[in-house]
Protein backbone atom coordinates (compact mmCIF):
# COMPACT_ATOMS: atom_id res chain seq x y z
CA UNK A 1 0.00 0.00 0.00
CA UNK A 2 1.47 3.19 -0.85
CA UNK A 3 2.98 5.70 1.32
CA UNK A 4 2.16 3.08 4.36
CA UNK A 5 5.56 2.88 6.64
CA UNK A 6 6.73 -0.57 6.21
CA UNK A 7 8.23 -0.91 9.84
CA UNK A 8 4.15 0.01 11.26
CA UNK A 9 1.92 -3.24 11.71
CA UNK A 10 -0.62 -3.32 8.45
CA UNK A 11 -3.64 -1.35 9.15
CA UNK A 12 -6.00 -4.00 8.71
CA UNK A 13 -4.05 -6.00 11.86
CA UNK A 14 -4.22 -2.47 13.30
CA UNK A 15 -8.00 -1.94 13.02
CA UNK A 16 -8.08 -5.34 14.02
CA UNK A 17 -6.46 -5.26 17.30
CA UNK A 18 -8.37 -1.36 18.07
CA UNK A 19 -11.80 -3.72 17.58
CA UNK A 20 -10.16 -6.24 19.74
CA UNK A 21 -10.53 -4.00 22.97
CA UNK A 22 -12.74 -6.07 25.80
CA UNK A 23 -11.79 -9.48 24.65
CA UNK A 24 -9.81 -10.77 26.80
CA UNK A 25 -7.98 -13.20 24.55
CA UNK A 26 -6.67 -11.51 22.28
CA UNK A 27 -3.08 -11.86 21.41
CA UNK A 28 -3.21 -8.65 19.21
CA UNK A 29 -0.93 -5.57 20.83
CA UNK A 30 0.38 -2.89 19.11
CA UNK A 31 3.22 -0.34 19.76
CA UNK A 32 3.33 2.39 21.92
CA UNK A 33 3.84 4.80 19.69
CA UNK A 34 1.35 6.82 18.16
CA UNK A 35 0.84 5.57 14.27
CA UNK A 36 2.10 7.08 10.84
CA UNK A 37 0.06 9.46 9.20
CA UNK A 38 -0.98 7.12 6.54
CA UNK A 39 -1.40 4.04 8.17
CA UNK A 40 -3.41 6.30 10.78
CA UNK A 41 -5.54 7.69 8.00
CA UNK A 42 -6.51 4.00 6.57
CA UNK A 43 -7.31 2.87 9.27
CA UNK A 44 -9.63 5.48 10.38
CA UNK A 45 -11.16 5.18 6.96
CA UNK A 46 -11.70 1.71 7.22
CA UNK A 47 -13.08 2.27 10.53
CA UNK A 48 -16.08 4.88 9.42
CA UNK A 49 -16.65 2.31 6.50
CA UNK A 50 -17.35 -0.33 8.77
CA UNK A 51 -18.59 1.80 11.07
CA UNK A 52 -16.43 0.93 13.70
CA UNK A 53 -15.54 4.45 14.98
CA UNK A 54 -17.03 2.99 18.45
CA UNK A 55 -14.35 0.30 18.90
CA UNK A 56 -11.67 2.69 17.78
CA UNK A 57 -12.27 5.22 20.12
CA UNK A 58 -12.90 2.42 22.87
CA UNK A 59 -9.03 1.33 21.99
CA UNK A 60 -7.82 4.76 22.19
CA UNK A 61 -9.73 5.41 25.74
CA UNK A 62 -8.29 1.92 27.31
CA UNK A 63 -5.03 2.70 26.01
CA UNK A 64 -4.73 -0.06 23.60
CA UNK A 65 -4.48 2.03 20.56
CA UNK A 66 -1.70 4.73 21.08
CA UNK A 67 -3.14 8.08 19.05
CA UNK A 68 -1.96 11.78 19.20
CA UNK A 69 -4.48 14.64 19.63
CA UNK A 70 -4.92 15.14 16.59
CA UNK A 71 -5.68 12.10 15.84
CA UNK A 72 -7.94 11.35 19.12
CA UNK A 73 -10.14 14.53 17.93
CA UNK A 74 -10.32 13.10 14.50
CA UNK A 75 -11.83 9.80 15.71
CA UNK A 76 -13.84 11.63 18.45
CA UNK A 77 -15.62 13.55 15.29
CA UNK A 78 -16.36 10.63 12.96
CA UNK A 79 -17.79 8.69 16.39
CA UNK A 80 -19.91 11.55 17.08
CA UNK A 81 -21.32 11.26 13.58
CA UNK A 82 -22.15 7.94 13.85
CA UNK A 83 -23.63 7.69 17.14
CA UNK A 84 -26.12 10.49 16.14
CA UNK A 85 -27.13 8.33 13.54
CA UNK A 86 -27.36 5.93 16.20
CA UNK A 87 -29.84 7.92 18.21
CA UNK A 88 -32.14 8.80 14.98
CA UNK A 89 -32.54 5.40 13.96
CA UNK A 90 -33.55 4.47 17.49
CA UNK A 91 -35.62 7.25 17.10
CA UNK A 92 -37.09 5.77 13.86
CA UNK A 93 -37.47 2.15 15.76
CA UNK A 94 -39.74 3.70 18.40
CA UNK A 95 -42.20 4.89 15.71
CA UNK A 96 -41.92 2.01 13.94
CA UNK A 97 -42.78 -0.03 17.21
CA UNK A 98 -45.71 2.38 17.84
CA UNK A 99 -46.90 1.36 13.91
CA UNK A 100 -46.93 -2.51 15.26
CA UNK A 101 -48.21 -1.98 18.47
CA UNK A 102 -51.23 -0.85 16.84
CA UNK A 103 -52.09 -3.73 15.26
CA UNK A 104 -50.76 -5.85 18.03
CA UNK A 105 -47.54 -7.27 16.65
CA UNK A 106 -44.50 -7.66 19.02
CA UNK A 107 -41.52 -8.00 17.03
CA UNK A 108 -38.14 -8.70 17.92
CA UNK A 109 -35.43 -6.35 17.59
CA UNK A 110 -32.14 -7.76 15.88
CA UNK A 111 -28.79 -6.97 15.12
CA UNK A 112 -27.73 -3.21 15.62
CA UNK A 113 -29.25 -1.95 17.75
CA UNK A 114 -30.05 -4.61 20.26
CA UNK A 115 -26.76 -6.05 19.74
CA UNK A 116 -24.99 -2.70 20.99
CA UNK A 117 -27.43 -2.60 23.92
CA UNK A 118 -26.80 -6.39 24.97
CA UNK A 119 -23.97 -7.58 23.80
CA UNK A 120 -21.41 -4.30 24.37
CA UNK A 121 -19.96 -3.28 27.41
CA UNK A 122 -21.32 0.08 26.37
CA UNK A 123 -23.57 0.44 23.46
CA UNK A 124 -21.48 3.59 21.84
CA UNK A 125 -18.86 0.82 21.15
CA UNK A 126 -21.09 -0.90 18.51
CA UNK A 127 -22.11 1.56 15.80
CA UNK A 128 -25.40 0.51 12.82
CA UNK A 129 -26.62 1.82 9.63
CA UNK A 130 -30.23 0.59 9.87
CA UNK A 131 -33.16 -1.25 11.79
CA UNK A 132 -33.56 -4.82 11.58
CA UNK A 133 -36.88 -6.43 13.31
CA UNK A 134 -37.87 -10.23 13.08
CA UNK A 135 -41.21 -11.05 12.76
CA UNK A 136 -43.57 -13.96 13.04
CA UNK A 137 -44.55 -15.49 9.74
CA UNK A 138 -48.27 -15.25 11.08
CA UNK A 139 -47.71 -11.60 11.95
CA UNK A 140 -45.89 -10.90 9.10
CA UNK A 141 -48.66 -9.44 6.19
CA UNK A 142 -50.54 -7.76 8.83
CA UNK A 143 -47.47 -6.09 10.42
CA UNK A 144 -46.04 -5.36 6.59
CA UNK A 145 -49.64 -3.90 5.54
CA UNK A 146 -49.76 -1.73 8.76
CA UNK A 147 -46.33 -0.43 7.76
CA UNK A 148 -47.25 0.55 4.15
CA UNK A 149 -49.71 2.63 5.57
CA UNK A 150 -47.91 4.39 7.82
CA UNK A 151 -45.60 5.64 5.01
CA UNK A 152 -43.42 2.70 4.65
CA UNK A 153 -42.40 1.16 0.60
CA UNK A 154 -40.85 -1.56 -0.24
CA UNK A 155 -37.60 -1.75 -2.09
CA UNK A 156 -38.47 -4.42 -4.31
CA UNK A 157 -42.41 -5.83 -5.29
CA UNK A 158 -43.00 -9.44 -3.56
CA UNK A 159 -42.05 -12.22 -5.37
CA UNK A 160 -46.19 -13.28 -5.19
CA UNK A 161 -48.44 -12.92 -2.54
CA UNK A 162 -47.46 -14.98 0.66
CA UNK A 163 -43.80 -15.62 -0.76
CA UNK A 164 -42.59 -13.68 1.68
CA UNK A 165 -44.73 -14.93 4.90
CA UNK A 166 -43.74 -18.58 3.89
CA UNK A 167 -40.27 -19.00 1.87
CA UNK A 168 -38.37 -15.15 2.21
CA UNK A 169 -36.09 -13.74 4.13
CA UNK A 170 -37.80 -10.69 4.54
CA UNK A 171 -38.06 -7.10 3.07
CA UNK A 172 -36.53 -3.58 3.08
CA UNK A 173 -38.97 -1.16 3.41
CA UNK A 174 -37.90 2.64 3.43
CA UNK A 175 -39.77 5.33 5.64
CA UNK A 176 -40.87 8.71 6.05
CA UNK A 177 -37.51 9.91 7.34
CA UNK A 178 -35.97 7.99 4.96
CA UNK A 179 -33.97 5.24 6.78
CA UNK A 180 -34.05 1.99 6.13
CA UNK A 181 -36.16 -0.65 8.05
CA UNK A 182 -35.21 -4.22 6.99
CA UNK A 183 -38.29 -6.71 8.38
CA UNK A 184 -37.42 -10.71 8.56
CA UNK A 185 -38.63 -13.65 8.84
CA UNK A 186 -35.58 -15.64 8.75
CA UNK A 187 -31.78 -15.30 9.10
CA UNK A 188 -31.22 -15.55 5.80
CA UNK A 189 -32.19 -16.25 1.81
CA UNK A 190 -31.56 -18.88 0.24
CA UNK A 191 -30.61 -22.57 1.75
CA UNK A 192 -29.51 -21.86 5.40
CA UNK A 193 -32.90 -19.59 5.47
CA UNK A 194 -35.20 -22.08 4.62
CA UNK A 195 -33.24 -24.71 6.69
CA UNK A 196 -33.70 -22.66 9.87
CA UNK A 197 -36.96 -23.92 11.84
CA UNK A 198 -38.07 -20.27 12.60
CA UNK A 199 -40.49 -21.45 15.50
CA UNK A 200 -37.65 -21.83 17.61
CA UNK A 201 -36.75 -18.04 17.42
CA UNK A 202 -39.71 -17.22 19.93
CA UNK A 203 -39.23 -19.49 22.66
CA UNK A 204 -37.24 -16.96 24.46
CA UNK A 205 -35.91 -13.76 24.97
CA UNK A 206 -33.51 -10.93 25.74
CA UNK A 207 -34.94 -7.03 26.57
CA UNK A 208 -33.07 -4.23 26.38
CA UNK A 209 -34.90 -0.30 27.18
CA UNK A 210 -35.08 2.87 24.79
CA UNK A 211 -36.52 6.03 26.22
CA UNK A 212 -38.58 4.29 28.16
CA UNK A 213 -39.87 1.44 26.29
CA UNK A 214 -38.59 -1.82 26.51
CA UNK A 215 -38.07 -3.70 23.52
CA UNK A 216 -37.70 -7.58 23.12
CA UNK A 217 -34.50 -9.25 21.49
CA UNK A 218 -33.43 -12.63 20.73
CA UNK A 219 -31.77 -14.45 23.44
CA UNK A 220 -28.70 -14.69 23.76
CA UNK A 221 -27.70 -18.17 22.28
CA UNK A 222 -30.17 -17.33 19.41
CA UNK A 223 -28.28 -13.44 18.58
CA UNK A 224 -24.92 -15.59 18.37
CA UNK A 225 -26.33 -17.60 15.44
CA UNK A 226 -27.77 -14.80 14.14
CA UNK A 227 -24.49 -12.86 14.04
CA UNK A 228 -22.83 -16.47 13.12
CA UNK A 229 -25.17 -16.11 9.65
CA UNK A 230 -24.23 -12.52 9.33
CA UNK A 231 -20.32 -12.85 9.77
CA UNK A 232 -19.93 -16.83 7.64
CA UNK A 233 -22.65 -15.53 4.84
CA UNK A 234 -22.90 -11.84 4.68
CA UNK A 235 -20.36 -10.86 2.40
CA UNK A 236 -17.33 -12.64 0.49
CA UNK A 237 -15.06 -10.49 2.71
CA UNK A 238 -16.38 -10.69 6.25
CA UNK A 239 -17.10 -7.42 8.37
CA UNK A 240 -15.42 -6.70 10.95
CA UNK A 241 -18.01 -5.44 13.01
CA UNK A 242 -19.92 -8.69 12.51
CA UNK A 243 -16.66 -10.71 13.36
CA UNK A 244 -16.74 -8.79 16.86
CA UNK A 245 -20.24 -9.64 17.45
CA UNK A 246 -19.26 -13.01 17.20
CA UNK A 247 -16.48 -13.33 19.23
CA UNK A 248 -17.40 -10.78 22.10
CA UNK A 249 -20.69 -12.76 22.64
CA UNK A 250 -18.74 -15.73 22.82
CA UNK A 251 -16.01 -14.34 25.16
CA UNK A 252 -18.15 -12.10 27.58
CA UNK A 253 -18.11 -13.54 31.00
CA UNK A 254 -21.85 -12.21 32.18
CA UNK A 255 -25.12 -13.78 30.47
CA UNK A 256 -22.91 -16.09 28.98
CA UNK A 257 -23.66 -18.13 25.63
CA UNK A 258 -24.74 -21.61 26.18
CA UNK A 259 -22.29 -23.73 23.67
CA UNK A 260 -23.43 -26.79 23.89
CA UNK A 261 -27.70 -25.51 23.02
CA UNK A 262 -25.84 -23.33 20.45
CA UNK A 263 -24.56 -26.53 18.65
CA UNK A 264 -27.35 -28.39 18.73
CA UNK A 265 -29.50 -25.61 17.08
CA UNK A 266 -26.73 -25.39 14.38
CA UNK A 267 -27.40 -28.82 13.79
CA UNK A 268 -30.95 -29.07 13.82
CA UNK A 269 -30.54 -26.53 11.00
CA UNK A 270 -28.17 -27.92 9.35
CA UNK A 271 -25.93 -25.07 9.92
CA UNK A 272 -22.81 -26.11 11.39
CA UNK A 273 -21.04 -25.19 8.91
CA UNK A 274 -21.81 -21.62 9.28
CA UNK A 275 -21.54 -21.93 12.82
CA UNK A 276 -17.95 -23.33 12.46
CA UNK A 277 -16.59 -21.04 9.73
CA UNK A 278 -17.88 -17.59 11.55
CA UNK A 279 -16.24 -19.03 14.66
CA UNK A 280 -12.70 -19.71 12.33
CA UNK A 281 -12.90 -16.14 10.93
CA UNK A 282 -13.74 -14.51 14.20
CA UNK A 283 -10.95 -16.44 15.99
CA UNK A 284 -8.60 -15.73 12.96
CA UNK A 285 -9.32 -11.90 12.96
CA UNK A 286 -8.49 -10.97 16.36
CA UNK A 287 -6.00 -13.53 17.19
CA UNK A 288 -7.98 -15.19 20.25
CA UNK A 289 -6.69 -18.42 22.24
CA UNK A 290 -8.07 -21.29 21.21
CA UNK A 291 -10.88 -22.89 23.39
CA UNK A 292 -12.86 -26.20 22.80
CA UNK A 293 -15.13 -24.22 20.76
CA UNK A 294 -12.66 -22.70 18.39
CA UNK A 295 -10.78 -26.10 18.06
CA UNK A 296 -14.37 -27.68 17.45
CA UNK A 297 -14.32 -25.00 14.47
CA UNK A 298 -11.18 -25.33 13.50
CA UNK A 299 -11.50 -29.55 12.49
CA UNK A 300 -14.97 -29.03 11.33
CA UNK A 301 -15.03 -30.44 7.29
CA UNK A 302 -18.59 -29.20 5.75
CA UNK A 303 -20.04 -32.42 4.21
CA UNK A 304 -20.60 -32.10 -0.30
CA UNK A 305 -23.94 -30.51 0.61
CA UNK A 306 -22.93 -27.82 3.05
CA UNK A 307 -20.17 -26.39 0.39
CA UNK A 308 -22.96 -26.30 -2.38
CA UNK A 309 -24.91 -24.32 0.50
CA UNK A 310 -21.92 -22.20 1.25
CA UNK A 311 -21.32 -21.72 -2.36
CA UNK A 312 -24.43 -19.61 -3.34
CA UNK A 313 -23.44 -17.05 -0.92
CA UNK A 314 -19.83 -16.77 -0.95
CA UNK A 315 -19.03 -17.01 -4.39
CA UNK A 316 -19.36 -13.63 -6.02
CA UNK A 317 -20.86 -15.48 -9.36
CA UNK A 318 -23.78 -16.33 -7.42
CA UNK A 319 -26.93 -14.69 -6.55
CA UNK A 320 -30.72 -14.54 -5.65
CA UNK A 321 -31.21 -17.19 -8.62
CA UNK A 322 -28.44 -20.07 -7.49
CA UNK A 323 -30.00 -19.51 -3.43
CA UNK A 324 -33.49 -19.98 -4.94
CA UNK A 325 -32.13 -22.85 -7.20
CA UNK A 326 -30.09 -24.28 -4.25
CA UNK A 327 -32.81 -23.27 -1.04
CA UNK A 328 -35.35 -25.72 -3.05
CA UNK A 329 -33.54 -28.49 -1.57
CA UNK A 330 -33.78 -27.12 2.00
CA UNK A 331 -37.70 -26.74 1.89
CA UNK A 332 -39.52 -29.53 4.07
CA UNK A 333 -42.06 -31.54 1.74
CA UNK A 334 -43.08 -32.10 -1.88
CA UNK A 335 -46.15 -29.23 -1.41
CA UNK A 336 -44.39 -26.43 -0.30
CA UNK A 337 -41.47 -27.47 -2.96
CA UNK A 338 -43.84 -27.19 -5.59
CA UNK A 339 -45.14 -24.14 -4.20
CA UNK A 340 -41.49 -22.27 -4.17
CA UNK A 341 -40.42 -23.67 -7.44
CA UNK A 342 -43.89 -22.17 -9.09
CA UNK A 343 -43.20 -19.22 -7.50
CA UNK A 344 -39.98 -18.48 -8.87
CA UNK A 345 -40.45 -19.78 -11.98
CA UNK A 346 -43.97 -17.50 -12.46
CA UNK A 347 -43.61 -14.14 -10.42
CA UNK A 348 -46.43 -12.12 -10.53
CA UNK A 349 -45.53 -9.47 -13.38
CA UNK A 350 -44.32 -6.37 -10.88
CA UNK A 351 -41.57 -8.58 -9.40
CA UNK A 352 -38.43 -7.67 -10.88
CA UNK A 353 -39.50 -4.19 -11.81
CA UNK A 354 -36.44 -2.16 -10.80
CA UNK A 355 -34.44 -4.99 -9.66
CA UNK A 356 -33.67 -6.66 -13.34
CA UNK A 357 -33.73 -5.03 -17.01
CA UNK A 358 -36.95 -6.98 -17.47
CA UNK A 359 -37.96 -10.43 -17.75
CA UNK A 360 -35.34 -11.64 -20.13
CA UNK A 361 -32.63 -10.10 -17.86
CA UNK A 362 -33.66 -12.50 -15.32
CA UNK A 363 -34.17 -15.48 -17.06
CA UNK A 364 -30.53 -14.24 -18.43
CA UNK A 365 -29.06 -13.85 -15.13
CA UNK A 366 -30.59 -17.10 -13.72
CA UNK A 367 -29.09 -19.05 -16.60
CA UNK A 368 -26.12 -17.72 -16.20
CA UNK A 369 -25.61 -18.69 -12.19
CA UNK A 370 -27.16 -21.77 -13.32
CA UNK A 371 -24.41 -22.46 -15.32
CA UNK A 372 -22.10 -21.17 -12.93
CA UNK A 373 -23.55 -24.11 -10.69
CA UNK A 374 -23.08 -26.50 -12.64
CA UNK A 375 -19.66 -25.59 -13.82
CA UNK A 376 -18.04 -24.91 -10.07
CA UNK A 377 -18.91 -28.62 -9.14
CA UNK A 378 -17.80 -28.13 -4.98
CA UNK A 379 -14.93 -30.15 -4.48
CA UNK A 380 -15.87 -32.26 -0.39
CA UNK B 1 -43.20 -3.57 23.82
CA UNK B 2 -44.09 -2.21 27.02
CA UNK B 3 -43.29 0.91 28.97
CA UNK B 4 -40.43 0.49 31.83
CA UNK B 5 -40.99 1.66 35.01
CA UNK B 6 -39.32 4.95 36.05
CA UNK B 7 -36.75 4.66 38.77
CA UNK B 8 -38.79 5.25 42.28
CA UNK B 9 -39.17 8.76 43.56
CA UNK B 10 -41.04 10.14 46.48
CA UNK B 11 -39.81 13.69 46.96
CA UNK B 12 -41.36 15.46 44.31
CA UNK B 13 -38.77 18.38 44.33
CA UNK B 14 -36.14 16.23 43.75
CA UNK B 15 -35.12 16.37 39.60
CA UNK B 16 -33.83 13.42 37.23
CA UNK B 17 -32.50 12.45 34.14
CA UNK B 18 -35.57 12.26 31.68
CA UNK B 19 -36.53 8.54 31.02
CA UNK B 20 -38.24 9.05 27.54
CA UNK B 21 -34.56 10.30 26.65
CA UNK B 22 -31.89 8.24 23.80
CA UNK B 23 -28.86 9.02 24.82
CA UNK B 24 -24.95 7.44 24.04
CA UNK B 25 -21.38 8.20 25.77
CA UNK B 26 -18.74 9.99 23.71
CA UNK B 27 -15.38 10.15 24.57
CA UNK B 28 -16.02 13.44 26.40
CA UNK B 29 -19.98 13.96 26.78
CA UNK B 30 -23.27 12.76 25.99
CA UNK B 31 -24.73 12.87 23.30
CA UNK B 32 -29.27 12.86 23.87
CA UNK B 33 -31.94 13.11 21.47
CA UNK B 34 -35.69 13.31 22.58
CA UNK B 35 -38.03 10.96 20.73
CA UNK B 36 -39.47 13.30 17.95
CA UNK B 37 -36.97 15.32 18.02
CA UNK B 38 -34.05 16.26 14.94
CA UNK B 39 -31.81 18.36 17.08
CA UNK B 40 -29.02 15.90 18.77
CA UNK B 41 -27.68 17.76 21.68
CA UNK B 42 -24.31 17.35 22.95
CA UNK B 43 -23.57 17.79 26.48
CA UNK B 44 -20.15 18.43 28.04
CA UNK B 45 -18.85 19.68 30.91
CA UNK B 46 -20.78 20.44 34.44
CA UNK B 47 -23.62 19.13 32.13
CA UNK B 48 -21.80 15.51 31.74
CA UNK B 49 -21.32 15.85 35.63
CA UNK B 50 -25.55 16.79 36.30
CA UNK B 51 -26.21 13.97 33.85
CA UNK B 52 -24.43 10.84 35.57
CA UNK B 53 -25.42 12.82 39.24
CA UNK B 54 -29.17 12.45 38.08
CA UNK B 55 -28.94 8.74 36.98
CA UNK B 56 -30.83 8.73 40.43
CA UNK B 57 -33.24 11.57 41.75
CA UNK B 58 -31.82 14.41 43.77
CA UNK B 59 -33.25 17.79 44.97
CA UNK B 60 -31.07 20.60 43.62
CA UNK B 61 -29.69 21.66 46.95
CA UNK B 62 -28.19 18.08 47.31
CA UNK B 63 -26.74 18.36 43.57
CA UNK B 64 -25.23 21.56 44.39
CA UNK B 65 -23.60 20.15 47.34
CA UNK B 66 -22.32 17.20 45.56
CA UNK B 67 -20.36 19.27 42.76
CA UNK B 68 -19.12 21.56 44.67
CA UNK B 69 -17.31 18.34 46.72
CA UNK B 70 -16.36 16.92 43.54
CA UNK B 71 -14.98 20.28 41.96
CA UNK B 72 -13.37 21.27 45.67
CA UNK B 73 -14.70 24.64 45.61
CA UNK B 74 -17.47 26.50 48.42
CA UNK B 75 -21.49 25.72 47.24
CA UNK B 76 -22.32 29.66 47.76
CA UNK B 77 -19.82 29.55 44.81
CA UNK B 78 -21.01 26.93 42.16
CA UNK B 79 -24.41 27.26 43.12
CA UNK B 80 -25.70 29.69 40.99
CA UNK B 81 -23.76 28.17 37.87
CA UNK B 82 -25.55 24.84 38.82
CA UNK B 83 -28.75 25.83 39.35
CA UNK B 84 -28.54 27.94 35.76
CA UNK B 85 -27.44 24.43 34.01
CA UNK B 86 -30.07 22.30 35.56
CA UNK B 87 -32.89 24.69 34.73
CA UNK B 88 -31.16 25.06 31.76
CA UNK B 89 -31.32 21.09 30.81
CA UNK B 90 -35.27 20.85 32.36
CA UNK B 91 -35.94 23.32 29.93
CA UNK B 92 -34.64 20.90 27.29
CA UNK B 93 -36.38 18.47 28.69
CA UNK B 94 -32.92 16.42 29.44
CA UNK B 95 -33.61 17.02 33.32
CA UNK B 96 -37.64 16.46 34.72
CA UNK B 97 -38.75 17.15 37.98
CA UNK B 98 -39.96 13.63 39.67
CA UNK B 99 -43.99 13.06 39.35
CA UNK B 100 -45.32 13.16 42.71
Amino acid sequence: MPGLNPDSPGPDRVLAAAAATGLATSRLTLGRQPLDDATWSWVLNRANAERATGLLAAAIQTGAVVATADQEDQVRRAHVALLQTCLLLEDHLLTVSHVLDAVGVEPRVVKGPAVAHLDYPDPSWRGFGDIDLLLRATEYDVAIRALEAAGFERGFPEVRPGFDRRFGKGVSLVGPSRFELDVHRTFAMGPYGLSLDTGTLWEGSSSFALAGRTFAALDPDLRLLHACYHAALGRHRPGLVPLRDVAGMLLRSSDPVDRDRVRDLARAWRAEAVLARAVRLAWNRFDLEDDALSRWAGAYRPTPRELRWLRVYLDPHMGYAARSIVGLQAVPGWRQKAAFASALAVPSRDYGAGRYGGRLERWRSAGRQVVALARRAPKP
Amino acid sequence: METAKPPPCEDGRRVRRSVRLLWRRTPDGILVLRPGGRDVLHLLGTAVELWELLDTPRAPADVVAELAQQFGAPEEQVGDDVRRALADLVTRGVVEPCPG
